[in-house]
């Protein structure tokens, strides 16, 4: 036996102090939430596109205000003006009147060379042509004067006003390049942008409005949602941006924690493959699509499994994009008996294991999502379809690209999106996706037909707003009530929570046209 | 011996032409089109088959992969590991930028974990059967077990939440790196422990450690000089190997504490399909795994005479 008195354990026993030392030694101590005049933000990933021609650091994909575009829209999805103070439409051509005395962060007046500048650039920033779903191309843009310019897309384009909202049409100096700095007229400009960690802008003195109360913002990149969580308990950021659905209500418990939802921005909505090949082919017959609409419980999804986090809506984008008329699509409501008639009529009856049969086949449907969905909601949907003798085989796509590269092929039977409404076009997301005509290579899983593209064509050339609304809810009518095409879940809401001294914070329904110039920190 | 280290040496190179093309094809051979993830980053809408095409030309991607596999392989052999889809930048920069910091918390988290493993397998060993050998054992499964992710999140609860000691994440503060570097050293040191542990206990059952008692040696020159010497070789070997997967795979650890390294380069390549970045990091780690194993075999060489002679043996025969 070995004698333990004469072993070293005393040369060894610092060494273990030391190590659990090493852990409390070197504190520096936490970065500050900021003053009362700067505020620390937490983020999702750097996702900025930062290279010449294609930079949109600042604007997009977290748009910091340094830039502004011609237009700005409204949390209720309107045009207000912003670098242009009015606008007219002659013919094809659209006159933007821009606004006097509003200068660059670097001392340029804004003239209408700045943005024919902005256009030019972008467009030469793609060799197909950035620009497809405005027709903005070569020689679009002509300067009638300093504050005065057309821009004539290269076919009809009613909707550009609209369009031009987004982040991505802001205006920038001329002969500047916003990969090496973001020359801008925004309230804010830029301080310090480092790559994956932050970027940093700091208020401009020159602004041509109201000065924002906020010397300094900062946005640090936070990609994973618990740590984004823990560092607003921590007291590292006074505010986070997406809030996981499912920590919000801890959130909502914590004293000097405030947690506000914005107004639905998107919807996830589940896109049916109606135009399918063996074995993606069922849901061609609109029976068995109606059961599939019919047999899901929308509001047990929103209160048992999204904890409240969402809206019963029937349309496949927010409600403010259809004005009065949203009523015209009146969504299908949950009805599991009826849902399984609708499928016994169409030949599927219950075999031995439960699952519905028809001539040997089983009623087996492949579940796609987008990686954002979480596994609970898709055996949410799974169990819900199974009560009518449906089964559903959730296919879980590691990343966005293999997800795209299965919905590109055609192979799934049911897809699940939420897709933002960032620009103000009413009907942007039903021609985007449903259009036959439209450039998207999913198209051909979902388009109805042609007498579903002369809606969205009459509501492409239709002047008037309203008029472009009653289109939008006649075709979202087509594809949730009669063809049931797509089958709406919920309005998702986008989650911020923040310390309690932030003040006038007012979230918007789509990030990119959050406003962070009227933020104040309470003294 | 020379014979021995230079063929050592020089095995390394079809090593590495093997990983090329393993790394080459498999990452072509992933789902998903880099020209539609580029797109998507670019545009807040889907893409037209024209920008695809565009994109595609642009990147070289309409090109046949041998082509590109030839191409690719040609200019790595003269340093140049292509540019990234992603950021448009040199690929070897980006391995350049973002490598010292997994180097950074690797080597903490490696210092940490043998500072406690070594001690504490020792006293383990040498006190074998006793409460304390218990305890270390126990506490060295928990540690073993502990999901590294899990571990992070409570170390963040407890430091930086809690006791507000240590920043959540970010490499903005100095301190920054300890959170980190502990969560990754837990596992590591949990299972050098045991491996520090189990080794001794057969090195202190061999003749010459009998011998060497039978000499009248004192205990701690027995352990210390004697049987330590034997013991470390199977630590060494597994701390290369650790050491090595420290190195590329904290791909959890920099996503939880927002640490941009290696890994979390990775992760962003894997998801953007950025096809040269993702080579260009398996080559690399190649070249890092493959150097970190020939200088674990120089150094069994130095430490053990039994290797050594066997070594030059075997190059004389």
């Amino acid at each position: 036996m070995p004698n333990h008195a004469n072993y070293p354990h005393g040369l060894f026993l610092p060494l273990i102090g030391l190590s659990l030392c090493l852990a409390f030694i070197s504190c520096g101590g936490n970065s500050r939430p900021g003053n009362d005049s700067e505020l620390i933000i937490g983020a999702r990933a750097d996702d900025y596109v930062n290279e010449p021609l294609k930079s949109r650091l600042g604007m997009y994909p977290l748009n910091t205000q340094i830039c502004e575009s011609l237009v700005r829209i409204t949390a209720g999805y309107e045009i207000e003006p912003l670098l242009a103070t009015r606008w007219e439409l002659r013919g094809n051509t659209w006159r933007f009147f821009l606004r006097p005395g509003v200068v660059f962060s670097n001392g340029q007046p804004l003239t209408s060379e700045a943005v024919k500048y902005t256009f030019e650039r972008m467009v030469k920033g793609d060799a197909a042509g950035v620009f497809q779903h405005t027709y903005i191309g070569e020689g679009s843009v002509q300067v009638i004067d300093d504050l005065t310019v057309d821009i004539t897309p290269g076919r009809e384009n009613m909707r550009l006003l609209e369009q031009l909202g987004h982040s991505n049409y802001s205006v920038i100096a001329p002969g500047t390049e916003p990969a090496v700095e973001p020359i801008c007229t925004g309230p804010f400009k830029l301080a310090e942008y480092r790559r994956s960690q932050s970027i940093a802008v700091e208020r401009n003195e020159s602004y041509w409005g109201r000065l924002p109360s906020l010397k300094r913002l900062t946005f640090r990149f936070l990609p994973d949602d618990a740590t984004r969580v823990l560092a607003l308990e921590a007291g590292e950021v006074g505010m986070i941006l997406d809030v996981p659905r499912e920590q919000a209500a801890q959130l909502r418990e914590r004293a000097n924690i405030t947690v506000v939802e914005a107004p639905v921005g998107r919807v996830a909505t589940i896109l049916l493959n109606i135009h399918g090949q063996a074995p993606y082919d069922l849901l061609a017959n609109k029976d068995v699509r109606q059961a599939l609409a019919m047999a899901i419980d929308r509001r047990a999804l929103i209160e048992k499994v999204w904890d409240g986090n969402g809206e019963p809506i029937a349309t496949i984008g927010p409600g403010a994009m259809l004005g009065d008329y949203g009523p015209l699509v009146r969504g299908v409501q949950h009805d599991p008996q009826q849902a399984a008639q609708l499928l016994a009529r169409a030949g599927w009856v219950i075999g031995s294991d439960g699952v519905r049969v028809q001539n040997g086949r089983r009623l087996s449907l492949a579940l796609i999502a987008w990686t954002e969905f979480d596994k609970a909601t898709l055996e949410f949907i799974q169990a819900q379809l199974a009560t009518i003798g449906v089964e559903i085989r959730i296919i879980r796509s590691p990343d966005t690209a293999s997800y795209q590269a299965r919905v590109e092929a055609g192979e799934f039977d049911l897809d699940l999106e939420g897709p933002n409404q960032n620009d103000a076009n009413p009907i942007f997301l039903p021609a985007l996706r449903f259009y036959s005509k439209s450039s998207g290579k999913t198209v051909r899983y979902f388009a109805l037909g042609s007498q579903f593209d002369e809606i969205i064509e009459a509501g492409l050339s239709a002047n008037e707003r309203a008029e472009v609304m009653r289109r939008s809810a006649e075709a979202q009518h087509q594809l949730v009530d009669v063809e049931t095409s797509v089958i709406p879940l919920a309005g998702l809401k986008r989650i911020y929570a923040m310390s309690d001294a932030i003040r006038d914070f007012d979230p918007h329904p789509s990030i990119l046209n959050q406003r962070w110039d009227v933020v104040s920190i309470q003294r | 011996m020379r014979r021995y280290v230079l063929a050592r040496i020089f095995s390394i190179i079809p090593l590495w032409l093997g990983i090329s093309v393993l790394a080459f094809v498999l990452s072509n051979f992933a789902p998903g089109d880099p020209a539609t993830a580029i797109a998507n980053r670019l545009f807040d809408a889907p893409p037209s088959e024209e920008q695809l095409a565009a994109i595609r030309h642009e990147f070289h991607l309409d090109e046949s992969i041998p082509v590109r596999y030839v191409r690719w392989l040609s200019s790595a052999a003269q340093g140049d590991l292509g540019i990234s889809f992603r950021t448009k930048q040199p690929v070897l920069k980006e391995l350049a930028t973002h490598f010292p910091a997994t180097l950074q918390i690797a080597c903490l988290a490696l210092i940490i974990a043998l500072i406690i493993a070594l001690p504490l397998g020792v006293l383990s060993a040498v006190r074998h059967r006793s409460w304390l050998d218990h305890t270390m054992r126990f506490g060295a499964l928990i540690g073993a077990s502990l999901p590294s992710y899990w571990l992070g999140y409570l170390l963040i609860l407890l430091f930086a939440v809690g006791l507000g000691w240590l920043p959540v994440a970010g490499r903005e503060s100095s301190s920054g790196a300890i959170l980190p570097s502990v969560t990754l050293s837990i596992g590591m040191a949990a299972t050098l422990t045991r491996l520090m542990r189990s080794s001794l206990l057969e090195v202190l059952g061999e003749d010459f450690i009998r011998t060497a008692r039978a000499k009248g040696l004192a205990e701690r020159v027995v352990i210390c000089r004697h049987a330590l010497t034997g013991a470390l070789i199977p630590v060494l070997t597994m701390t290369g190997i650790s050491f090595g997967h420290l190195l590329g795979g904290a791909v959890i650890i920099e996503a939880i504490f927002a640490w941009q390294g290696i890994g979390f380069l990775l992760v962003n390549a894997i998801y953007d399909r950025d096809y040269p970045m993702i080579q260009g990091f398996v080559l690399f780690m190649g070249l890092i795994f493959t150097l970190i194993s020939l200088s674990v075999d120089l150094l069994y060489l130095w430490l053990d005479p039994r290797i050594r002679f066997a070594k030059e043996r075997h190059t004389c025969l």
